[in-house]
């Protein structure tokens, strides 16, 4: 069984409890405007390229089957990537790490043994294993086989979901997941699909089956100035309905993800305006007022 | 007002470097005091050593002028105190401790060479093959009886001794010689303690302190300590008294926290001390080891178990923490003995304290400790009871010598084995004849040439450690020191010769990691996939890689390097260790003990870099070496819990005198109540996968400049905020700018 993820992050810190790995799913059903992984919307493999990192060696002229690497008569790298096949041999032999490839099929028992090795860390720290992306449930059976595995062996886990799934995807993973990490970016039908191009009907029913269902979750929602600032009050009501949800995370939005539509040639999406302080704590409390517990 | 002063008396405190000393009270020139030291050598010119050292113990102790500084609760200073800065950092290991320096430098320089040393120690340091010299930094005196017995206990108990021997016919004239001298030592030490009672008494209406520290003087000169405040200043004292004069190391200050301890209760108890007092109090004691500046730092260690097993973090740990944590301090250093039991809430306030920047905090593995203890035959009272030794050492308390005169370079084997035996930079044979590497038709032939080098390095160390060993009595006989020490005073021998139940020699064997890289990319590309040959890969060793960039770059990207988690590699350095730990520990020393290894590298990593040629792992001339038991910097890109792994296959109870590991995480990665959660997680992994020592940093916007400016010696560092993680050296300047801006806001 094989998935396309585009990277395996150890000691992940801020994704559940403990020291846990992140397992990052390529590809995604909403395209968010703040999204700091861009590199993980797309659900082909894709080539980086950070022009300011290229050291002008033309290795990857040399190894590229396509040609999509050439260099101009006056020395400057060029790269067409509409030639690109996303074959990675340009990214191995570059010593600049100016070129890497985002996204590789990966087969389900290297994904396994790869999250094993650090049991010992998730034991000393009640931590475990994440599964992220992208969207990790739209590639819903890896998903529920590699859980199913985590769990035979003791471990814990969780699933980061933006929720825009079908409730097939979710009830896969039901059983196997000890902790859903939720995205709530807005309560507004009209403000959700401005932020992410879609509706969040959905959205909202699948979390309130999960919680039906006695699956604990942990809501994540990115504070996003302009965009979904407003919503806080809205967002807290409906989840102050929900019964087994454990704390409540607000995600300051950064733009430091600039760099990485860059190197993918992605028309930057990013909002220029960064939340204050105060601003972050104000939704805080306004959570709190409603009795949810803010995790910091 | 006696208390909440220190950060209005703390621009005072520092007398050593504005000594004030008292008028009339003697000597206040520090050379006029070397220069006496001199004079008296040649008066005795002939007597033993140990009596031409009492005497000199005497002459200062009796004659260096002295001072009290009446607002610093140990203001107690004398003119015959030298910081090792004083003596310029070329110097280290020849340095002006003291004015006694004076004379291990002469008995040093009067020792008649053996042919095999000299020849062991031909280009030796200077090819980066090792470096050595006769070490008395390694010691720690026994607390228990310093404390328990004070110095007139102290004395009482060699002059029992003494006579003892006398009356019962059984003295020897070196016994004789030993007891006279050290007896001669402690009446000084009282003597000087007099000296400090009287010229307080004259200062007694300068401070509100005054009183209390006149009755503290009244009890050091008389008795044992009593309260925290007198537990301290006798540590404080006999610290500065073997430090400075009798020119050997006190290397930890002891157990402060559980030693302090029923010093803290009695006192609460009666009413005579805070907990805001105690705190202070610790605040004035650390700021005396930062004003000494030493550049190793003074070390001092928390924790242990009692006879239940149970923790003795008590009360008393957490006051000194918080008194560390306030004075935003490097020196003292911290050692915390960490076992199962040890509550997180004491290991999360340390690592809160790392995390803020505050990182001079090693944790040590005590469970390991032990079993490193009872593997050396230590009886389990010992055991039990370990101290710490140093940087990050343990040793049996009160019954342990453990000097330290030679680490051996195992990287340097690689290039040795290259060349037949000579240094690429200096043409000097030092190592043997292994033959032409082109004679090398399988990895095996190649290996077993690097192991032939290496052991030629320990066997040149081992010549160079039996020397210093026989001598330490002729270079520093230990007179306070082993007044200290019970085994000592019951045999009537020094410290440092066979005086205690232990003596061992350590040796340090540093650099594993660039070793077995290189090993392994031998291996790889010379033998397994065959990309070249041995002879080119000679060639680019010889030329710093010119002319083979192409390779270099290869072989740099390959991850099969320790660090990463791969056996393959991590296998390799697990059995070169195992090898050569093997050798040193099966060989007797000449004080009637074992050799034992420690592997550390400290500085000598770096300070090797441009004597050791090109490495088969990518590294050039000039770049540093593997540091400690981590990884070569920047080979590991795999993330810390692979570091660890890797570091933790080795078999630390092979380095019995010391292995620690330093890792590097960024703050953003560690932030808030989960990422402190994060680092207790490693640091109870690392501890539990049986790690020696655990060290490190959370960097701040310094290091982050650095990375930016040289991001190859970065490839790990993660930045992470919330969701969103990358390494930092694959940001666009602008966005590392912010990102720099953002830690310097954070600090």
């Amino acid at each position: 069984m094989k998935a396309n993820i585009f990277d395996i992050k150890h000691f992940a810190v801020h994704d559940g409890p403990g020291i846990r790995t992140t397992v990052f799913f390529k590809g995604c059903p909403l395209k968010c405007r703040w999204c700091h992984n861009p590199e993980s919307i797309s659900a082909k493999k894709q080539l980086g390229y950070l022009l300011h990192k290229c050291v002008g060696c033309g290795k990857c002229v040399a190894a590229c089957p396509q040609g999509a690497h050439t260099f101009t008569p006056d020395g400057l790298h060029k790269f067409e990537r509409e030639k690109c096949t996303a074959c990675g041999a340009c990214a191995k032999v570059c010593p600049a790490d100016a070129l890497s490839l985002y996204g590789k099929e990966a087969e389900l028992e290297a994904v396994l043994t790869e999250l094993l090795e650090d049991e010992d860390f998730y034991e000393s720290s009640n931590g475990g294993v994440t599964l992220s992306g992208g969207e990790c449930l739209i590639q819903a059976d890896f998903c529920a086989e590699l859980l199913k595995r985590l769990k035979e062996n003791g471990i814990h886990t969780a699933v980061d979901t933006c929720g825009f799934v079908s409730r097939e995807a979710i009830d896969k993973v039901l059983p196997y997941t000890d902790l859903f990490l939720y995205d709530m970016k807005a309560f507004d039908d009209d403000v959700h699909i401005r932020c992410t191009g879609q509706s969040n009907k959905c959205i909202l029913e699948n979390l309130s089956y999960i919680d039906k269902c006695g699956g604990k979750t942990e809501i994540r929602i990115p504070f996003v100035p302009d965009y979904n600032s407003d919503q806080i009050e809205k967002i807290a009501g409906f989840l102050s309905t929900l019964k087994n949800l454990t704390k409540i995370k607000i995600l300051p939005y950064h733009n430091y993800a600039g760099t990485k539509y860059k190197s993918l040639d992605m028309p930057d999406t990013l909002p220029e305006k960064l939340p204050e302080v105060c601003e972050i704590k104000e939704a805080e409390n306004m959570l709190s007022t409603f009795g949810l517990e803010i995790a910091k | 007002m006696l208390w909440n002063r220190f950060e209005e008396d703390r621009a005072k405190l520092n007398l050593y470097l504005n000594p004030n000393f008292e008028a009339g009270s003697g000597i206040s020139d520090r050379d006029a005091v070397v220069d006496g030291v001199m004079d008296l050598l040649k008066s005795m010119e002939g007597e033993p050593h140990q009596l031409i050292k009492a005497r000199a113990i005497e002459y200062v102790l009796d004659n260096a002028a002295i001072e009290v500084n009446p607002v610093d609760w140990f203001g107690f200073n004398f003119c015959g105190w030298y910081t090792v800065s004083q003596a310029g950092e070329a110097k280290r290991h020849k340095n002006i401790r003291g004015p006694l320096q004076v004379l291990c430098n002469y008995w040093e320089s009067e020792l008649e060479h053996t042919p095999e040393f000299d020849d062991a120690c031909e280009n030796f340091a200077e090819t980066g093959a090792g470096v050595f010299w006769p070490d008395y930094d390694h010691s720690v005196p026994d607390w228990d009886s310093v404390i328990g017995l004070g110095f007139t206990g102290l004395l009482r108990r060699v002059k029992e001794k003494h006579n003892e021997k006398i009356e019962n016919g059984t003295i020897t004239p070196e016994q004789e010689i030993y007891y006279t001298s050290v007896e001669i030592a402690y009446e000084a030490v009282l003597r000087i303690c007099n000296r400090f009672l009287e010229c307080a008494k004259k200062h007694i209406n300068d401070d509100e302190k005054m009183p209390v520290m006149i009755e503290c003087l009244e009890n050091i000169c008389t008795d044992s300590p009593k309260t925290l405040y007198q537990y301290l200043t006798m540590t404080y004292f006999y610290h500065l008294f073997q430090e400075h004069v009798d020119r050997i190391q006190a290397r930890t200050l002891g157990n402060l926290d559980v030693d302090g301890y029923p010093f803290y209760k009695a006192d609460v108890e009666a009413g005579r001390l805070t907990r805001e007092n105690a705190e202070e109090l610790f605040r004035y004691f650390f700021e005396k080891y930062t004003n000494q500046g030493h550049t190793h730092s003074q070390p001092l260690y928390f924790g242990g178990f009692d006879e239940n097993g149970d923790s003795l973090i008590n009360e008393l740990s957490y006051i000194m923490l918080d008194a560390y944590d306030k004075s935003c301090i490097v020196n003292p250093k911290l050692f915390i003995k960490v076992m199962p039991n040890t509550p997180d809430e004491f290991l999360k306030k340390a690592l809160d304290m790392i995390r803020r920047g505050k990182n001079s905090i090693v944790f040590i593995n005590e469970e390991l400790g032990c079993r490193i203890s009872r593997k050396l035959g230590r009886t389990e009272e010992e055991t039990r009871r370990l101290v710490g030794t140093g940087c990050n050492n343990f040793a049996s308390r009160g019954k342990e010598t453990t000097p330290e005169h030679v680490y051996v370079n195992l990287a340097k084997g690689i290039e040795l084995a290259f060349n037949n035996g000579v240094d690429f930079a200096t043409g000097a044979f030092v190592g043997c004849k292994t033959g032409d590497v082109s004679e090398f038709k399988t990895f095996e032939d190649f290996k077993n040439a690097y192991i032939a080098q290496t052991e030629k390095l320990i066997d040149k160390a081992f010549i160079i450690s039996d020397f210093y060993d026989s001598h330490l009595l002729d270079i520093n006989p230990a007179l306070l020191y082993s007044g200290s020490m019970p085994d000592s005073v019951n045999s009537g021998k020094d410290a440092y010769y066979d005086g205690v139940k232990y003596t061992n020699t350590v040796m340090f064997l540093s650099c594993h990691a660039t070793a077995a890289d290189s090993l392994m990319m031998v291996k790889k590309y010379v033998y397994d996939k065959k990309i070249i040959t041995i002879e080119q890969l000679y060639n680019a060793l010889k030329n710093n890689w010119e002319g083979y960039e192409d390779l270099r770059d290869m072989i740099l990207k390959d991850e099969e390097k320790f660090g990463n988690n791969i056996d393959s590699v991590d296998n390799l350095a697990c059995e070169m260790l195992n090898h050569f730990t093997n050798k040193v520990t099966s060989r007797k020393n000449k004080r009637g003990g074992h050799f034992v290894v420690n592997g550390e590298s400290i500085w000598w990593a770096h300070f090797w870099a441009e004597k050791c040629a090109a490495t088969p792992d990518g590294r050039m001339r000039g770049d540093m070496l593997s540091k400690n038991m981590s990884a070569t910097i920047g080979q590991d890109k795999k993330g810390i819990t692979a570091l660890i792994k890797s570091v933790t296959k080795i078999d630390a109870t092979n380095l019995a005198y010391g292995c620690p590991f330093d890792y590097m995480l960024h703050p953003s990665a560690v932030k808030g109540e989960d990422g402190l959660n994060a680092m207790l997680g490693l640091l109870r992994t690392f501890m539990k996968r049986g790690g020696y020592g655990y060290q490190g940093n959370v960097q701040d916007a310094d290091t982050l400049r650095d990375a930016q400016n040289r991001p190859e010696k970065y490839p790990n560092l993660q930045v992470r905020i919330s969701g969103w993680s990358w390494f930092f050296t694959q940001m666009e300047k602008e966005f590392q700018d912010e990102f720099i801006k953002r830690a310097e806001m954070a600090g």
